[in-house]
């Protein structure tokens, strides 16, 4: 039998100070210095894992403006101005229209916008007024992290959720596993309830086993 | 510095101290206890660098002074002095030397400057407020055997104290079990940081709370003070996040089975001798009223016992560990344990009907 | 005493050949001396962008960063953290990535993206930023070791005709290849500047190579290497076993050759005794004219010394510099090194350098050398590994998730130490020997049936011989 392990969920921290500025985020950093010096639009897009959407948290905070998911996006525009909007490629049909109204409203008065996406704008599937106007933005790519970066994610994402990686551990996971954010993620969640569930740290056997998808079935 | 004390007292009071001095610390003051003298008191004091008991004794004191030497040695000394005997201790003009006698036994102590000694004892405003020292005790007892002793995950290997509402908290949890104990909260704790207290402090404070009537808390974010009227430990709190509990917690549980405690505790006692060594694996075989615990190990040899219950829901099958279920068992007061259960795959609910301030959950075991 | 920027570059330098150049980068060259210092001299204020990084420095940093701070300044200070996020700071100073992009964006025509963060070999002659401005033939102390390879690197960067094709510099580490190498490449820019010069090292050839024929960039990546007049590839011996790399190597030489383009190779061995390579391109490779360069004798590292201090402007006592020379004999650079954190240390404090404070000073230096595994390091690393604890590794518990990391950990004492069967029993808890050897066969049986340990067998075989 195996014992199973409480399932306590996990807090995702977007604040400034829990912010790293990868490499990847450079011409994202540049668009938000730029935007905070003399305002105007911008659009951010890149893949899941990224960091976008915390990049996006602490442009708001810099930029002094609300942060929105298509969630939280009010859907009266007259209840929308200056903000930073995540996720636009998701936004439902009645915020697609919110959203139009306010960047052309925004394009007239001069205010500031700072939209977040999956993709480039030239790929967005909305509303065909809205995707043709953001294609007008200043894009910048958020792109998925390379070599260095990567190991420094993955001692993020192993920050922050109060694990303990050896360095030699970390070394041997980042050479065997996808080197893609979701999939290194998705790994140190598996190697997090293994290690619980065991009493025990981390351990290259550990990796390997969660790596050969076989934690399930051994009990040790 | 020079002043006596009798034998007895100092015993008492580096019993307290010298119990947090590690036995190999690579830094050598940290092997010793602080000796302070003045104002006809004994002030001792020893430390780890994480947590600091000092402890205040009556004492003889003609020379005031400080001075720190090998805890252990001292303390064995005095206790390996007669009863009733007083001891008297000089300080050499050097500072050097503590020259500690009793009865016709006398011994000389290498010294180690006392302003080398980490002030551990010193705690910035906090919240201040007081609790029984039994109920403290009984508090932390109820909690503390749940964490975690996985030194790589610092933030389980404590117990979470924090203000809920109008109640006090006491948290601890590994992963498979979690133990939740709460109380009335005291006047002026309202504002209490929430704070994760080490495995180690929550140990020396069970012991101190026992012999204490009252104690008073200090608590930072950085560090924790308890006071009784003889000794004061401070310490570090562990710099980490306890995780969100409540989430866990399985309210919604509807299965409820009642079991005769120590009818249950016998069966998993004797069914568990025959399980699987490691893993210490029992199976809860539920069904209307009756209860069947079994166990096999890979010798190919099998246990198993009925109980009569109280249970009126569908058959179920839940493993659990054994060792898991006999500690929240032993933790309860009353003739009953109420389990709160769900499927074979979910946490489980635990209560005491004797104190239903206290909750316990526990995760089972894959069958 | 109140830290400068030159006191932090050198801290820096200091972590660099600590950690070295990927954990330095990744973790310590993000932090930066704060403008704000506190007074007196037991703490200086750091910034580093995030608070993961900060702790994450604080872990596995604070020691090494502490002892830099030390070799440097002489003193040991703690380290303020202050956390101050990129995007709070201003418009200019946004981060290394924009920096990089925005100097990529002057450098010479990029295709992938890996390029514009690093443009290894753009011709330095255009881009200039390459060659390091101390390796200059000026600079290099020549003795009976380096002369001839000296005379001849001179000869080749001075003469237009290409006599002796490709040049082949090899010989230990740090002992002046790259220095030469540099100095041609000053020496000809200086004379004929006109002449396009590319420098790389074979580690980038193979990565520009591969990454070539994944963005089917193969035509753009071999006009690049073939239309330069001379080619540097320095230590050319990782190209080893890379076969499809070795071949794109082997045409572009011979393109070289037949448009009589000087080529300059460095590697730790002769043509002939590389191992992994092609027999043709072995002998290709030694065609032209082969040259070692040797470890200096004492003289010469004296030598090296004293003309290094002279261009630092230092007063290096004779003793000190025999002192130095005869303890580090094995290679320049780390004699190169000793001198400079010396140099750093008196002139930070005041005071001159005498035979006393040097002693004190590099002790732990000249510990280093000789590394020899104990078997309470083998104890130490494999309950680590396995995250048992210590003590199991003298208990008699027979479970078997801690007899067997006990059994790997007797295994390696046994091949990585020099003591008997009975001494190890010994250290595993008083063992009998027939354990050992049974443990060290068992260990050995499993390596060919047990992938999985096999693997953990050489991590822990690689972190105890390899890391201090």
């Amino acid at each position: 039998m195996q014992q199973l392990v409480l399932s306590f969920p996990r807090k995702t921290s977007f604040e400034v100070e829990d912010y790293m500025p990868f490499t990847s985020h450079g011409s994202a950093l540049a668009l938000l210095a730029q935007m905070a010096q003399t305002g105007g639009m911008g659009y951010v897009y890149g893949p899941e894992g990224t960091g976008k959407s915390h990049f996006l948290h602490v442009a708001a905070g810099r930029l002094g403006l609300p942060y929105y998911t298509p969630a939280t996006l009010p859907a009266d525009p007259t209840r929308l101005s200056e903000a930073v909007i995540d996720d636009v490629h998701a936004l439902d049909a009645v915020r697609q229209q919110a959203v139009f109204h306010l960047f052309n409203r925004l394009k007239e008065e001069g205010g500031v916008l700072l939209l977040g996406a999956a993709v480039p704008a030239a790929s967005l599937t909305l509303l065909p007024d809205l995707t043709s106007r953001l294609r007008t933005l200043t894009q910048v790519e958020i792109p998925l992290p390379e070599e260095a970066d990567l190991n420094i994610l993955l001692a993020k994402l192993a920050y922050d959720r109060q694990l303990l990686i050896e360095p030699a551990v970390g070394k041997y996971l980042m050479t065997r596993a996808e080197r893609s954010p979701v999939v290194i993620e998705g790994v140190l969640d598996r190697l997090d309830t293994l290690s619980l569930a065991r009493k025990k740290g981390i351990t290259i056997p550990m990796v390997r086993q969660v790596l050969d998808g076989a934690e399930a079935t051994s009990c040790a | 510095m020079k002043f006596s004390i009798t034998r007895d007292v100092l015993l008492k009071n580096l019993s307290h101290t010298q119990s947090v001095v590690e036995k190999r610390s690579s830094i050598a003051i940290l092997s010793n206890v602080r000796l302070e003298a003045k104002d006809n008191k004994l002030v001792t004091t020893a430390t780890d660098n994480d947590i600091a008991v000092q402890g205040t004794a009556d004492a003889f004191v003609e020379g005031a002074g400080v001075t720190t030497v090998n805890a252990h040695k001292l303390y064995e000394i005095v206790r390996k002095l007669p009863d009733g005997v007083m001891i008297s201790a000089e300080l050499s003009a050097d500072g050097s030397r503590l020259s500690v006698s009793g009865g016709k036994a006398k011994f000389s102590l290498a010294c180690l400057d006392a302003n080398a000694f980490p002030d551990m004892t010193t705690v910035e405003d906090g919240v201040t407020f007081e609790l029984s020292g039994d109920l403290l005790r009984r508090l932390l007892t109820k909690a503390q055997f749940a964490a975690s002793v996985d030194d790589t995950r610092q933030y389980l290997n404590g117990v979470y104290m924090h203000v809920q509402g109008d109640k006090l908290r006491f948290v601890a949890t590994d992963g498979h079990r979690l133990a939740r104990a709460e109380y009335p909260l005291p006047e002026g704790a309202a504002d209490m940081p929430s704070v994760i207290i080490p495995r180690k402090t929550v140990g020396e404070l069970r012991k101190l709370a026992e012999e204490a009537k009252n104690v008073t808390l200090h608590v930072t974010d950085k560090k924790i003070q308890f006071e009784t009227s003889e000794v004061v430990l401070t310490s570090k709190v562990i710099d980490g996040t306890f995780p969100d509990y409540e989430r866990v917690i399985p309210y919604d549980n509807k299965l409820e089975m009642d079991v005769s405690r120590q009818s249950l505790l016998q069966a998993v006692d004797r069914v568990s001798i025959l399980s699987h060594e490691k893993s210490k694996s029992v199976k809860f075989s539920i069904a209307p009223n009756h209860l069947t615990i079994s166990a096999n190990n890979p010798d190919q040899e099998n246990a198993i016992e009925d109980l009569a219950i109280s249970y009126d829901a569908q058959n179920m099958d839940v493993g659990f560990n054994a060792k898991y279920v006999s500690e929240i068992g032993q933790l309860m007061d009353g003739e009953d344990v109420k389990f709160y259960l769900k499927d074979g795959n979910s946490p489980v609910l635990l209560k005491d009907p004797n104190d239903m301030d206290t909750l316990f959950v526990l995760m089972p075991m894959r069958i | 005493m109140r830290l400068t920027t030159e006191h932090w570059n050198a801290i820096h330098e200091h972590l660099k050949a600590e950690v070295g150049d990927s954990c330095f980068e990744s973790w310590l060259l993000p932090l930066k001396l704060a403008d704000e210092q506190p007074e007196g001299n037991t703490t200086v204020a750091v910034k580093v962008p995030t608070r993961f990084m900060r702790d994450w420095v604080i872990r596995h940093y604070t020691d090494v960063l502490r002892k830099a701070i030390v070799d440097v300044t002489g003193l040991d200070m703690t380290v303020d953290y202050i956390v101050t996020p990129p995007a709070a700071a201003s418009a200019q100073a946004a981060t290394p990535a924009a920096k990089a992009a925005a100097k990529a964006e002057t450098a010479p025509k990029v295709t992938t993206k890996k390029a514009e963060k690093a443009p290894v070999s753009s011709p330095v002659l255009e881009g200039g930023n390459i060659l390091d401005p101390r390796y200059t033939f000026d600079n290099f102390v020549t003795g009976k070791s380096n002369e001839f390879a000296y005379h001849a690197a001179k000869r080749i960067a001075e003469s237009d005709d290409i006599a002796y094709n490709p040049f082949f510099l090899h010989g230990g580490v740090g002992l002046g290849k790259t220095h030469l190498m540099h100095a041609i490449a000053w020496q000809i820019h200086a004379q004929t500047p006109k002449r396009r010069v590319m420098y790389t090292s074979s580690e980038k050839f193979v990565y520009q190579f591969v990454r070539a024929l994944k963005d089917k960039k193969t035509i753009d990546f071999k006009d690049a290497f073939r239309s330069v007049d001379v080619l540097m590839i320095d230590d050319i011996q990782f190209i080893a076993g890379k076969d499809a790399s070795q071949e794109e190597f082997f045409n572009t030489l011979n393109a070289l050759f037949d448009q009589r383009k000087q080529v300059i190779v460095t590697a730790d061995k002769s043509p002939l005794e590389l191992d992994g390579f092609e027999d043709r391109l072995r002998s290709r490779l030694g065609w032209g004219l082969t040259t070692e360069v040797h470890r200096p004798d004492l003289e010469t590292r004296v030598a090296i010394l004293e003309s290094k201090a002279q261009n630092m402007k230092i007063d290096l006592p004779r003793d000190v510099a025999l002192f130095l020379a005869d303890k580090i004999a094995s290679n320049v650079r780390e004699l190169e090194g000793a001198l400079n954190r010396l140099v750093a240390h008196t002139t930070l404090v005041h005071q001159p350098i005498t035979l006393a404070t040097t002693q004190e000073l590099l002790k732990d230096l000249f510990r280093v050398y000789n590394r020899a595994v104990t078997i309470d390091e083998i104890q130490m690393k494999v309950a680590e590994f396995y995250r048992i604890k210590l003590h199991e590794m003298h208990s008699s518990r027979r479970s078997r998730d801690v007899a067997r990391p006990r059994q790997i950990a007797m295994y390696l004492a046994k091949t990585l130490t020099s003591k008997s069967y009975p001494e190890i029993g010994k250290a595993f808890g008083g063992r009998d020997h027939t354990t050992v050897m049974h443990a060290v066969k068992h260990i050995e049986g499993l390596r060919d049936s047990d992938p999985s340990l096999k693997e953990d067998v050489k991590i822990l075989e690689n972190m105890l011989t390899t890391n201090a």
